[in-house]
């Protein structure tokens, strides 16, 4: 059950927070915990993970909110720190590993699929990428980063980051046909 | 290359979507953070008492050093003093000198123990060896027992005991001293007086040392009290610091 916010004002809970007022950190962990363990679930295929992972950078969100300056979103800035917490869980799990390629032409056209599928089978076809693909596929895709960013973040060449984003639509394509051949949600072309 | 259909719908829905963290996550969280804050405490006061330490040894050395260096400076100032003290007190006592024909009682000793405060041991000294040759001189004579209250007074004042003998000499000769008699007398003993003063305080090292030694003290008394303010300052916003931090 989550617990309502007496204080609804969140640069209030966070003034709050800063002086280690744990009824403060409650609330926005309430808060912003649903979607912060959403974006671990999208980099750690195991749940379990996921959520020490999460929990990880809820620490270290109260840890350092002193640092944060009310430039942006507050839920914007967590995010950052998850999504650095899961590469660096990644790395540290040495599964995360990026092949530099040759130059090759990655704008080639895809087919603008259009997916029916409910959100776990997304993340089932996620799930299924490498783990390179998926992280460099989560960034772009669904986070919104640009290859600079991806590129600078996962300490690789930008043409690493877009070769892997290319390997991966071209697998997601494959799987959305293969998921439409077998019946699984509607894919249409 | 921009975002593709079915990744504007991935991206949708995985943002939308929120996943319920396990009951008794916040906990596990809560206690990592009261951890965490207590293994920061001692370490805060380490680093507190760590630099406070450090800062009074800086303290301490900079203060300390600093008058060693200003030794030079020290050592002329006392003797500028002393010479103008003794130029100030050749002009100031040479006006109670004609002055002290009318109230010869309160000249006679006044402006020498103000002048030279230290040199007390060696007047004391001298008094007593005058008291003695007094004493000698009361068996010998005892018209030397009437000697007037001035002539007794300059004796202690440190007067030449040659101006005193003189001076009784010619008392006893003629009888009575006129007024210019002891004026001059007392401009003689004035002059030698001063004249062994400057003397003393040209070669003189007693004072000079004396003085040095009075003021490195005061000033030795003044960084202490410095450096303690310094201490009781910092210790006092150190303290505030952390009460304020809590």
């Amino acid at each position: 059950m989550k617990v309502i916010p007496l204080i609804k004002n969140e640069t209030q809970l966070i003034a709050r927070a800063i002086k280690n007022n744990r009824g403060a950190q409650q609330c926005l962990y309430d808060l912003h915990s649903g979607k912060m363990l959403s974006v671990c679930r999208m980099y750690v295929k195991d749940l379990h993970h996921a959520e020490e992972v999460m929990l990880n950078g809820f620490f270290k969100v109260f840890k350092y909110l002193a640092n944060f300056k009310n430039e942006g979103s507050f839920e914007g800035w967590i995010r950052k720190i998850m999504i650095r917490e899961c590469i660096s869980f990644l790395r540290s799990e040495m599964v995360l590993e990026f092949k530099e390629e040759g130059l090759e032409d990655f704008n080639g056209s895809f087919n603008n699929i259009e997916s029916d599928i409910n959100v776990d089978e997304i993340q089932q076809i996620i799930d299924s990428l490498p783990e390179g693909y998926r992280v460099v596929f989560v960034m772009y895709a669904v986070e919104g980063y640009k290859h600079l960013e991806i590129s600078k973040m996962l300490n690789i060449n930008i043409g690493t980051s877009k070769s892997q984003l290319f390997k991966a639509r071209k697998m997601l394509q494959e799987k959305l046909k293969t998921q439409n051949i077998s019946g699984h949600g509607t894919v249409k072309i | 290359m921009g975002q593709l259909k079915f990744e504007k719908d991935f991206s949708e829905k995985l943002n939308k979507r929120e996943i319920e963290p396990k009951a008794g996550s916040w906990e596990e969280l809560s206690r990592r953070l009261n951890s965490e804050e207590k293994s920061n405490r001692p370490i805060f006061w380490w680093i507190g008492i760590a630099a406070t330490i450090v800062g009074g040894i800086l303290i301490f050395s900079i203060l300390f050093n600093k008058p060693i260096s200003e030794t030079p400076v020290i050592v002329n100032a006392p003797e500028e003093i002393a010479k103008e003290k003794i130029e100030s007190q050749q002009i100031s006592f040479e006006k109670p000198a004609s002055e002290e024909m009318r109230e010869p009682e309160k000249a006679s000793v006044k402006p020498v123990g103000n002048i030279y405060p230290k040199k007390e041991p060696v007047a004391k000294s001298k008094l007593a060896s005058i008291g003695k040759q007094h004493e000698s001189s009361k068996t010998e004579n005892d018209q030397t027992q009437k000697e007037p209250d001035l002539l007794k007074e300059t004796k202690n004042s440190g007067i030449p005991e040659d101006v005193i003998a003189e001076a009784s000499t010619k008392e006893k000769k003629t009888g009575e001293i006129t007024d210019a008699e002891v004026d001059a007398l007392l401009a003689e003993a004035l002059t030698k007086i001063n004249g062994d003063r400057n003397a003393k305080s040209v070669s003189g090292n007693i004072d000079a040392r004396s003085l040095l030694f009075d003021v490195e003290l005061e000033l030795e008394q003044s960084i202490r009290e410095k450096v303690f303010d310094v201490l009781k300052e910092g210790y006092f916003k150190a303290r505030t610091a952390v009460v304020n931090r809590n």
